[in-house]
């Protein structure tokens, strides 16, 4: 027997369950997150371990724990914990236009205090040098910097070349030692320089708020007696070690709508789907395309800073469970005011005041609980266009989604879902998988392990099939060693774009390739053989 | 009469460069902060109109060249368009007057303004293009026999490459290997020009043009129907409204090319427009039938956001708006269409102006 | 100082191909321009460096490109003069005196046309003794003179001047304008003194040429008197086999194949090059590498051959030539040994064979 535990934390609930080597479901949990995001996991954890002994299952088995968490979010949107940073940027005499920082939100700059520096050295979109790096320089900017806490090393081009940061991260630990955190700004973006250099500022100021919550998460699994390979979900729906995300902790954020699609890919078996994710408060529309969630290409800001991450591409509309229905019948309004987790206390069928689309699902018998007594006085004309308003809202936001007038299969999940009519516009069905309100942390427990390349090739020495079988080959490897099993990774995404007035075949060419973890696959195995024997 | 230009209106201008990119140029985010930066240390810019220019004013067009994703990567210095314009300044034994943009449209609509900002020299309202294009010798001043040369190249490194060329031609496939060499970018000085010339020959108001633009956009995006009072606003025609269903990008000859076909919506539910581009959008098939094309401007609008969407952040997915709107008059002799018409791209269609294809009255047709 | 008369310039024009080691275009072309401007009356004179002032300002001329461009795309005369104007114009210096900056191949005659032109001497010296395929392998560029800025020039009046971080950066600069301009132009780059390039430069190198196409053209001992004169030695005696060439990039790359004649019977020399010969193999070991001088010689008439005019079936001696030791210190090994064109193995000095 060998199970895994997968972990989600959400801005309202955090979930939890617990899935054996087939993938069933044994037990779930559902907890209030808590404002130090720790006691909730804390919480949703014994909780799902109360339902798994009483199943009679054995802890000892979780061989796996997965981990959705909104610990960085938090700590850059509050600004609270981040650590000292220093930046040094490899570059000059190139960028010296624009600082680093520039264009940051003036109390995050306020709050960082960083020191910056922007020395010689870099790479061209083909790999030369712009100009030889400048080691002295560095090892002034190491002894200047003496006591930082964090550095963020970004140099020009390094998603195509990263010796130079490689060099740097040398002679840096050449002055400083093992002490020093140093992110490596090739190992956290893409093309695009300043996105990349501000998500390596960020990925350092998290430095310490990544051992918290490593730390804690560690600390409540060896109190519930779990030994468990400890894994953190990414924002892309895939995982890393807990080694890798205290170094890249950068990647957990936003993790949370990525695992609610791939859970919802998982419960149905659909690997094309168009997801409506209805909570409290909002619905997130997103898009499965081979089981991964389709990415958005425009700048994601986070905290006021902008970044070049690979994000879900996701429309969120004001409609959840605890939206506000306002106004009569003939002039009903639906939202976006909602009672959020006050849902409880404020609804009509929790005895609160406030008409909201939950107490309309109950009054038209679409869901059941609370107390329906408390709204049956409700009119039933009202029911009807306020439960037509939320369906166009959805098949509006459905068709903003696709990208055919065929019909999609939508998968239908989230603690809100019985706003989604069974038929649909634009939707050839409405699947309703089963536990889909714990879909985030099977998202979480399921995820793969992934390897990207995002890079500029050129392509005139060896030609362009040359060149995306390397791509390709780079990002299995690079999955690989992220620790994928070998025999089952797949090439999930190819894009190439050619560099517009750059005549010469230059193209930005991007591969992704993801597979299940190598230890689960051996685990399984192993498990396989038991059973045989 | 002049004018003056403050860190305030360069996001508005910055906008309006985007529609006037007509889907490349590249994006003016990091002109925006370069020109944002010189403003604040060395304050507003003067713009000078057409009527301010005497006769015998020199005046330095300035620009960087190459790839935005490189430029996007490799961000300038700062001091490398200085010192191209510096080069040129000395190597004609003029005192320059002015600078001013060649290219209206994407991050060259920003760099004269942070040239202009750090030499305090005022910068010309007016351009070359009246839009972009992807060829130096694209420009209006060309088609008056104007030499883009002496022309000087500098990079980060401040290597330079000073070229006098037989003509326009050959300095864009000089100048462009030159700045491949250089790693895909650089920054250049080109097209000395005098008043009078400047005044005769190139295409007037392009920056408050693009300042206008980006008003109208910031006015309307927050009414209701949006799209809707944009292309009212802009005096647009509404060419499209749709999803993008395929998108098939392809190397041409080094160029970037590709086709991005849309499946209709709302009112064009149930048809399809294709759009080529190379660089910028080109030509605009609905149902078969050309609607639009180079040189008159084709701009696809994110339906969210508002925003023109360029050619290398065409998605698979979204929705959105094609907009056209006239280009400026010097494209429409037969000179001009002749350089920059959709036969010169390699089309086998006939320029026909937008506003004749739809009648008089843009965005009130459909 | 002396005047060059048609007969030193034929002589010198032999002596450059042997010194071209298989590259540096065929002189020939250039042998009859500079005949031409004598004709019309034009004078060429050679300067011994020595005999100038050094502080005079001078500045190094040459062409640039694929030697095979040149033999048909001729040049207009014009193309080397707009670039020393250019040069002139920005540097803001009027030059003295012409420094040549490849005695090996067609770069041998052309700064003896310009200083017909302009008047200006020519000095006796070089930049490298032989030729060499790029803008950094010169002994100017290795012994501190600046190849930046530099101009040049095409036939049709097409002038760029380019400044350049270092020498290495000038030769992607101006390689990559010239594959654009058609594949050749003519530059004047390396502005200096005649004291500075006396220092750096491989002196009397015009001389040699001299003296080298002197004994070819009429020695009744060509081999033996190579041997005293320059320390030539014979490696190889046989027939072209097989021949591989392609331009690339601006470069003509490729490997001719030489099939055993006489005490030679039964082994095969390879010879690589790149514009220029660059490492000689017998039965796939080097014999001889850069920057020693490996040339191909007609067997019969000791007509040095270039590796274009090179064809199946032609009978060859293959001839090694000492370097000057300017090109033996490391740190123009490290420009100029094997191992800067890509082998794997470090250059030995001297001349190995059976």
């Amino acid at each position: 027997m060998s199970l895994r535990l997968g972990i989600d934390v959400g801005g309202t609930n955090t979930d939890a369950v617990i899935l054996d080597e087939s993938g069933t479901l044994l037990a779930k949990a559902k907890r209030p997150t808590t404002p130090d995001v720790t006691s909730g996991i804390r919480n949703v954890l014994q909780a799902v371990l109360e339902r798994a002994d009483g199943q009679a299952i054995d802890r000892r088995d979780i061989r796996q724990a997965m981990l959705g968490t909104t610990h960085c979010t938090n700590a850059i949107v509050e600004r609270k914990g981040l650590s000292s940073v220093a930046i040094l940027r490899i570059g000059a005499p190139a960028s010296l236009a624009i600082p680093p920082l520039a264009d940051w939100p003036e109390d995050l700059v306020e709050k960082l205090q960083a020191h910056a520096e922007i020395v010689e050295g870099g790479h061209e979109f083909d790999g030369r040098e712009i100009v030889p790096l400048n080691e002295r320089a560095i090892l002034d900017f190491a002894h200047r910097v003496k006591g930082v806490r964090a550095i963020a090393v970004t140099g020009i081009f390094a998603p195509v070349s990263d010796a130079h940061e490689k060099r740097a991260e040398e002679l840096l630990r050449e002055v400083l030692g093992e002490d020093v955190s140093i992110s490596l700004s090739s190992q956290i973006g893409s093309v695009g320089l300043l996105e990349r250099e501000n998500a390596t500022i960020l990925n350092a100021a998290l430095t310490d708020v990544a051992i918290r919550a490593t730390q804690a998460f560690s600390d409540a699994l060896a109190e519930a007696h779990i030994e468990a390979e400890k894994f953190f979900a990414q924002n892309d729906g895939t995982l890393m070690r807990l080694d890798y995300a205290l170094r890249y902790p950068i990647l957990t954020v936003a993790s949370g709508p990525t695992n609610s699609l791939r859970g919802a890919a998982y419960l149905t078996g659909r690997s094309d789907a168009v997801v409506i994710d209805v909570g409290g408060t909002t619905s997130d529309i997103g898009v499965l395309l081979n089981g991964f969630p389709r990415e958005s290409s425009i700048a994601v800001e986070i905290g006021g800073v902008r970044t070049n991450f690979r994000m879900p591409d996701l429309i969120s509309m004001g409609l959840g469970g605890g939206t506000m229905v306002i106004g009569e019948a003939h002039r009903i309004r639906v939202g976006p005011e909602s009672v959020g987790y006050r849902l409880t206390s404020e609804s009509r069928i929790f005895g609160g005041r406030v008409l909201t689309m939950s107490d309309i699902a109950v009054r038209s018998g679409r869901a059941s609980f609370g107390d329906p007594e408390r709204v049956a006085d409700v009119a039933e004309s009202l029911c009807v266009s306020a439960l037509q308003s939320a369906h166009d809202m959805l098949a509006d936001g459905l068709d903003r989604m696709k990208t055919s007038a065929a019909g999609v299969p939508v998968i239908a999940v989230g603690g809100g879902s019985f706003l989604i009519p069974d038929e649909m516009v634009g939707a050839s069905e409405v699947l309703r998988p089963e536990n889909s309100d714990v879909a985030n942390a099977i998202g979480a427990a399921i995820a793969q392990v992934s390897g990207e390349v995002d890079r500029i090739f050129s392509l005139e020495q060896r030609g362009r099939q040359a060149v995306l079988d390397e791509a390709k080959q780079q990002a299995i490897d690079a999955a690989v060693q992220a620790g994928a099993d070998a025999s089952a990774v797949q090439i999930i995404e190819v894009e190439e774009i050619p560099l517009a007035y750059l005549p010469g075949n230059a193209a930005r060419i991007r591969v992704k390739a993801a597979g299940p973890l190598a230890s689960l696959t051996a685990a399984q195995t192993a498990a396989g053989q038991g059973a045989e024997r | 009469m002049a004018f003056r230009i403050g860190i305030e209106d360069l996001r508005d201008i910055a906008v309006g460069a985007t529609f006037l990119g007509t889907g490349g140029g590249g994006d003016p985010y990091i002109g925006r902060l370069m020109a944002e930066t010189a403003i604040r240390d060395n304050g507003p810019i003067t713009v000078l109109e057409m009527s301010d220019l005497t006769d015998d004013m020199w005046i330095v067009p300035s620009a960087m060249m190459g790839a935005p994703t490189v430029m996007l990567e490799k961000i300038p210095n700062g001091s490398e368009m200085i010192d191209a314009f510096e080069r040129l300044r000395a190597r004609t034994g003029q005192t320059i007057s002015a600078t001013m943009p060649i290219e209206a449209g994407g991050i060259n609509s920003m760099i004269p303004l942070a040239v202009a900002a750090r030499l305090g020299l005022p910068v010309v309202d007016a351009d070359g293009m009246g839009r972009a294009f992807p060829e130096l010798q694209m420009v209006s001043f060309s088609l008056h026999g104007i030499s883009a040369t002496p022309m000087i190249l500098v990079d980060e490194r401040r290597q330079q490459v000073s070229l006098d060329t037989m003509n326009n031609t050959w300095t864009e496939a000089l100048s462009r290997t030159a700045t491949m060499v250089m790693g895909g970018s650089s920054s250049i000085a080109l097209y000395l020009m005098t008043g009078a010339q400047v005044r005769a020959y190139s295409v007037p108001h392009s920056l408050s043009h693009a300042r206008h633009i980006g008003e109208r956009w910031r006015a309307c995006k927050s009414l209701d129907e949006p799209m809707e009072r944009l292309i009212e606003a802009l005096g647009a025609y509404r060419l499209f409204d749709g999803k993008i269903v395929d998108l098939l990008r392809r190397t041409v000859a080094g160029f970037a090319r590709g086709e991005v076909a849309m499946e209709g919506m709302g009112r064009d539910q149930g048809h399809g427009m294709r759009l080529d581009f190379q660089n910028e959008n080109l030509v605009a098939v609905r149902d078969g039938e050309v609607v639009a094309s180079v040189p008159d401007l084709i701009c696809v609008l994110d339906q969210d956001s508002l925003l023109p969407v360029t050619t290398e952040g065409l998605r698979y997915g979204r929705r959105v708006t094609v907009i056209g709107l006239p280009c400026a008059p010097v494209w429409r002799t037969p000179v001009g269409i002749r350089n920059v018409g959709p036969r010169y791209f390699g089309y086998d269609v006939d320029y026909i102006p937008i506003e004749m294809r739809y009648g008089h009255e843009p965005a009130t047709r459909y | 100082m002396r005047e060059l008369r048609e007969e030193n310039l034929r002589d010198i024009s032999v002596g450059a191909a042997f010194l071209g080691t298989g590259g540096g275009g065929n002189p020939h072309i250039g042998l009859l321009t500079a005949i031409e401007v004598l004709r019309q009356g034009f004078h060429i004179r050679l300067a011994d460096p020595v005999e100038l002032d050094p502080g005079t300002p001078a500045a190094a001329m040459f062409g640039i490109g694929a030697p095979t461009v040149s033999v048909e795309k001729i040049r207009n005369g014009s193309e080397s003069v707009t670039a020393l104007e250019a040069l002139q114009r920005h540097t803001g210096q009027e030059f003295g005196a012409i420094a040549p900056i490849e005695v090996g191949g067609i770069n041998s005659m052309v700064p003896l046309t310009l200083s017909a032109i302009t008047g200006l001497p020519v000095l006796d010296l070089d930049g490298m003794g032989r030729a060499f395929p790029e803008v950094q392998m010169v002994t100017y560029s290795i012994y501190g003179i600046s190849s930046s800025p530099m101009a040049i020039a095409d036939e049709r009046g097409n002038v760029s001047v380019i400044e350049s971080l270092n020498d290495r950066w000038m030769e992607r600069l101006v390689r990559s304008l010239v594959v654009v301009k058609g594949g050749h132009a003519d530059a004047v780059g390396f502005h200096s003194t005649v004291g500075e390039f006396l220092r750096s430069g491989i002196p009397y190198t015009f001389t040699l040429a001299e003296q080298i196409g002197r004994i070819i053209r009429g020695s009744s001992d060509v081999w033996g008197e190579l041997r005293e004169t320059v320390g030539s030695d014979v490696v190889f005696e046989g027939k072209i086999s097989d021949l591989e060439r392609k331009t690339h990039a601006g470069f003509s790359r490729g490997v001719a194949t030489v099939e055993g004649m006489g005490v030679y019977r039964g082994t095969t020399l390879k010879v690589a090059f790149q514009n220029e010969n660059l490492v000689a193999s017998m039965d796939g070991d080097p014999i001889a590498t850069v920057p020693d001088l490996i040339t191909f010689m007609d067997f019969d008439s000791a007509k040095p051959l270039t590796t274009e005019v090179i064809r199946y079936g032609m009978r060859v001696r293959v001839v090694v030539t000492p370097c000057h030791d300017k090109w033996r210190t490391p740190e123009a090994l490290a420009v100029v040994g094997p191992e800067a064109f890509g082998y794997p193995f470090a250059y030995r000095p001297g001349v190995e064979s059976g």
